[in-house]
């Protein structure tokens, strides 16, 4: 047992406390998560519970359009798929909540494939716009079939995730910071147990190239979309537990819009970077309207930020303060604080001596 | 007698996308840039002929012109001050232009409210063809675009600015090697797709309600019709205008109780055409993406 | 740039990002409540008109309230604190429960106003019923919030509807109102068989009206010739009003509560489809749909809940107030929000306190006078719980007519009753009986007489 302690807190000491980066996301996760001892308010936490559920949604977009390289403009279908999938289960065959939930992510990743396959041959902006039309057609059918998708009025009644607005909180932020966790190990390029990290980096640079080394590039595509779709999924089902109604909203376009800006607004090709800009940006949007003028201009308000932001770092915010609060050490490339005279690993100096 | 409606409506409804559609693909094949504000320019466009018309009483022609000169300003200035130092990376242009298409939304929400406000035709009464009643505004649209359709071809055909246009579009870096100033004709095609969704606006404003949310349906249907048609392709994309709007308007006669799918059904059709052709119907690789 | 300087910019992102995080516990909570105020939060799509409606109809009926010396609650005067929440429920369903949320959190209110559409409805009803707060609903129609009532009566007993329920007794009116319509047809143009052409937004509550069409119009002597579902945002339906015409229909029977409204009027208007409208625009009930349409509206016919006439004995008090200070016709939902602060108020009289569990019991007792009529909650063992019903006895739509820039009225005009119509829904009887003071006869619009007249 004692071993078991070391182990996790060498990992910490050596993994999560030097590498500044790793630290301020430990740091924001244990405030988010203490939170509830300042205020223990309905409205805040059912702010932040969605802002976690969208987390979930907007880093497998990020999976899905940074690592993989496929720009997805309709990935509220997964949500919407997983949303009513859960909803479904729930109402109709009285399932809890612990079953339907990975039963709506399965289904997404059956979307996932669905979208995948005959998606095979298409590149770029084409691959996009496809992607585009499936949201589409789900609605089209949901409205085809009014009797078993409950139409426009969608489906009520779904039971709740736990008991109180607090347990509910922290279930979705235990999913969240899991989902999270499994989603960079699985595009971390530097895994040595997981290599799809590694190939969905080579594919998305260069897709050919890839080929002719032997990886399976429509194989990786499909895990790709598959992958992503079990989170969207996920986030989906948690989303109709949560609020209690699965209706065609969740397959609007501009959930999938704005879950997007989230994305590249904290950085594309982070994942935690979804996480920041859901949790900066979506809860800064409800709290602007309490004030009588935020009601008013909130929009505005989004809309300069975003361009104040992104014409300042075009990657995103946490890679603009990664790149300026982490060094790479230039003989072992360790990440070092920027602080750092020299090393923490070799000891080598961190900055070039000036000779003469 | 469904046959006529079909066709009519189908070539009055198409040539509304296709002016959309061209200037949309016009700056994608030139500057690489998808602009996702290009129907924000419209709905602009649209607010400025309502605002001239209504607000400000003032004579027909004059709204037009403002709502004419009034995108490509405010285009031009949006890409030179914001969108062109970060013209490299593919997501912050969405980012931008999404930015921008909000902005002009939330004025017009602001100051005019969501609820939904009408234009008079300028041009009135309808005309009957073998049974099938068009108003005279929608005909009047359709020649519109058709003129400008071929204005537009004849300019990158015929002039020397067209034919800069044309180069910068096949061959970026050959271009600026053989003495294009590629920035400025990047910067004038802004302003030209900002025109197109100008006059595109002023015919078509009349016959639809004008509110603040006008710009998604548009944007949806002209990203699908330039991605049917094929990227960078400006025949393509006028070519998928075209058929969407046909199968729109084939979905609403021929299915009645399922013309709300007109949206989704356009979709499909696109999807099965892209499984067909994965390039699209007139699909063009650009040279710096040819590997 | 130095090292310092990174620091500082970081360290400044940062306190900014610590700053957001931590302001959602600095905002202020619900203000400290005035000595005797009853605050009540009015939810509606504040930047869309149903909205404006509501929010001014609260404000009218409040003020009066409090003018006359505010609620009298045990002896104790209180004076009613309106705030606004806009829900946003148009656009956003997620937004309409938050706004719901902080409602019942933030601003602590123990009573509450909404009118949201159905769908955002049902998961509003949820949140309320979580934390025990008066629900009066003033906008939604669907059946099923007042089926969950039925059901589960015990947890959602704070719902109250004010607003029309679409059950058959709203349909036989419309139908009937089809049928007065299509009597005057066939007397002015002589055809025996009128052909009606249906359009209905594709949205929950005109699902059932699809089937009533295809049902019961042919037994009432009529031809369908179509059905229409254009979507609930439609903004062009040429296509659709082209079809229509090409159909040969003569009469129109429309329900269109959204923007498609407003698209098919302009298209009906400018093609000059050769039938009559009748049914319901939603959108056509406003006095400025005249400008925006641009006089297109002229012939248009459809039902509201209230027009200048007296369907009660206060309603052209409250429609000439509600002229006087918005300097527009009171619109669909603001009788229903007059309806439920007078029933609060009342009720909150009545029990002496504000204890929500009394006050529900005193509201299930109400019956009062208010603009539409009268106003009695349906009994919690009756088919329609917590439901103001219309018909006999308690209170009617009135349908106009667009005519030169003014809205007539023109139905309920005591014309007897559709025989089929009667069998199926025998509680419209009272149609026969009613004709409002001012009532005018209905024109037929002159481009479809002189169509008709020559192909015949």
């Amino acid at each position: 047992m004692a071993i078991l302690y070391r182990r996790i807190w060498n990992w910490f000491r050596l993994e999560v406390w030097v590498i500044p980066w790793r630290m301020i996301l430990f740091g924001f996760v244990l405030v988010i998560g203490l939170l509830p001892l300042i205020t223990m308010n309905a409205y805040v936490l059912r702010i932040l519970t969605f802002a976690c559920i969208f987390a979930i949604f907007s880093a497998s977009w990020d999976l899905l359009s940074g690592y993989v390289g496929q720009l997805s403009l309709g990935h509220c279908a997964f949500f919407g798929v997983g949303a009513y999938t859960s909803a479904l289960l729930n109402i109709h065959l009285k399932l809890p909540p612990v079953i339907t939930i990975p039963c709506g992510a399965a289904m997404a990743v059956l979307a996932g494939l669905v979208i995948a396959l005959p998606t095979m041959r298409l590149r770029g902006f084409y691959l996009s716009l496809v992607t585009m039309a499936f949201p589409f057609v789900l609605g089209g059918l949901i409205f085809i079939f009014p009797d078993v998708s409950g139409g426009e009025m969608g489906i009520y009644g779904v039971t709740r995730l736990a008991g109180s607005p607090l347990s509910i909180f922290y279930i979705s932020l235990i999913i969240m910071v899991l989902s999270l966790i499994v989603m960079w190990k699985l595009t971390d390029a530097e895994s040595r147990f997981i290599r799809t990290g590694v190939i969905f980096f080579a594919i998305r640079e260069d897709e050919i190239a890839a080929r002719a080394s032997g990886i399976n590039t429509s194989l990786y595509r499909t895990f790709g979309f598959c992958f992503s779709g079990f989170f969207a999924g996920l986030a989906g089902a948690l989303y109709a537990h949560v609020m209690r109604i699965a209706g065609p909203s969740t397959l609007e376009m501009l959930l999938s819009f704005d879950v997007i800006l989230w994305a590249i607004f904290g950085g594309s090709t982070t994942i935690y970077g979804a996480m920041i800009a859901t949790f900066i940006l979506y809860p800064l949007m409800e709290i602007i309207r309490l004030h009588p003028i935020g009601e008013e201009f909130r929009i505005v308000f989004k809309a300069c930020l975003l361009i104040v932001v992104i014409t300042f770092m075009p990657h995103g915010i946490t890679r603009w303060i990664r790149d300026h609060i982490e060094e790479d050490c230039p003989r072992c490339k360790i990440i070092n604080l920027w602080t750092h005279k020299y090393c923490r690993a070799c000891r080598a100096p961190m900055k070039a001596e000036r000779t003469g | 007698m469904w046959f006529v409606l079909l066709i009519i409506n189908g070539l009055v409804l198409g040539s509304t996308y296709a002016v959309l559609a061209v200037g949309f693909a016009l700056i994608f094949s030139v500057a690489r840039l998808l602009n996702f504000a290009h129907t924000g320019l419209y709905m602009l466009s649209a607010y400025l002929m309502y605002i001239f018309m209504t607000v400000w009483q003032m004579p027909v022609e004059l709204a037009i012109a403002a709502a004419i000169v009034g995108p490509p300003v405010l285009a031009i200035v949006f890409y030179k001050l914001l969108i062109q130092r970060v013209k490299e990376h593919e997501f912050p242009i969405i980012i931008l232009t999404f930015s921008l298409v909000w902005l002009i939304q939330e004025t017009f929400l602001i100051s005019f409210d969501a609820n939904l406000l009408g234009i008079e035709p300028y041009i009135k009464g309808f005309t009957e063809i073998s049974g099938v009643r068009v108003s005279n505004q929608h005909i009047f649209a359709f020649l519109v675009c058709v003129l400008v359709l071929l204005g537009l071809w004849q300019l990158l055909a015929r002039t020397r600015l067209g034919n800069a246009i044309r180069c910068v579009s096949q061959d970026t870096e050959t271009a600026n090697l053989m003495g294009i100033n590629v920035s400025l004709i990047e910067m004038i095609t802004v302003g030209i797709s900002a025109v197109l969704a100008g006059i595109s606006a002023t015919v078509v404003a009349p016959l639809f309600a004008i509110d603040p949310h006008m710009w998604l349906h548009p944007l949806i249907i002209i990203l699908a019709a330039v991605v049917l048609g094929g990227m960078g392709s400006l025949i393509g994309a006028v070519t998928g205008a075209f058929f969407l709007g046909f199968v729109e308007v084939a979905v609403v006669s021929l299915i009645p109780q399922g013309s709300f799918l007109r949206g989704a059904i356009s979709l499909l059709a696109m999807g099965i055409v892209l499984t067909i052709r994965p390039d699209g119907l007139f699909g063009v690789v650009f040279e710096e993406e040819r590997l | 740039m130095t090292g310092k300087q990174f620091f500082k910019k970081a360290a400044m992102l940062l306190a900014c990002l610590a700053m957001v995080g931590f302001s959602q516990i600095a905002i202020p909570g619900s203000k400290a409540e005035a000595v005797n105020k009853i605050r009540i939060p009015v939810l509606g799509p504040s930047k869309f008109y149903p909205g404006q409606y509501q929010w001014n109809a609260a404000v009218l009926t409040a003020d009066l309230i409090n003018r006359q010396g505010g609620v009298n609650v045990g002896g104790q005067k209180y004076m009613l604190d309106l705030v606004e929440i806009d829900t946003n429920d148009l656009l956003s369903v997620s937004d309409a429960v938050n706004a719901m949320e902080r409602a019942c959190s933030m601003e602590n209110a123990d009573f509450i106003i909404a009118g949201a559409r159905s769908e955002a409805t049902l998961a509003m009803m949820d949140i309320a019923a979580d934390h025990k707060k008066i629900y009066l609903d003033v906008n939604s129609a669907h059946p099923n919030q007042i089926k969950r009532v039925k059901e589960d009566y015990d947890r959602y007993k704070y719902f109250f509807r004010i607003s029309t329920i679409v059950d058959f007794t709203i349909i036989s009116y419309s139908l009937s109102d089809l049928d007065f319509v299509g009597q005057i047809i066939k007397k002015e143009l002589g055809i025996e068989k009128v052909k009606v052409a249906v359009v209905l937004d594709k949205a929950a509550y005109a699902d059932p009206l699809a089937g009533v069409a295809k049902g019961m119009l042919p037994a009432m002597g009529y031809e369908l010739v179509g059905i229409w579902r254009p979507s609930y945002s439609a903004k062009d339906l040429f296509a659709e009003a082209s079809a229509v015409k090409t159909s040969g229909a003569q009469l129109i029977w429309g329900v269109l509560s959204g923007p498609s409204g407003q698209a098919f009027v302009n298209a009906w208007s400018k093609l000059k489809v050769p039938a009559a409208y009748v049914g319901t625009v939603t959108d056509s009930q406003r006095h400025a749909f005249w400008k925006t349409t641009g006089g297109a509206a002229n012939y248009i016919a459809s039902y509201d809940s209230i027009g200048r006439v007296d369907q009660s004995p206060t309603t052209i008090d409250f429609y000439d107030r509600y002229f006087e200070r918005f300097g527009e016709k009171p619109g669909w939902g603001s009788p229903f929000v007059e309806g439920a602060l007078l029933a609060l108020k009342d009720a909150i009289e009545r029990a002496g306190t504000l204890d929500t569990e009394k006050v529900i019991v005193e509201l299930e007792k109400t019956d009062l006078i208010f603009s539409n009529g009268r106003l009695k909650f349906g009994a919690k063992d009756s088919d329609l719980p917590h439901q103001v019903p219309y018909g006999e006895g308690y209170r009617s739509l009135v349908s106009f007519q667009w005519r030169d820039g003014k809205q007539l009225i023109y139905f309920p005009a005591a014309a007897p009753l559709n025989k089929v119509i009667y069998a199926k829904s025998p509680q419209s009887h009272y149609l026969e009986k009613l004709k409002f003071k001012g009532t005018v006869d209905y024109q037929l619009p002159p481009w479809m007489v002189d169509y008709w007249k020559k192909n015949q």
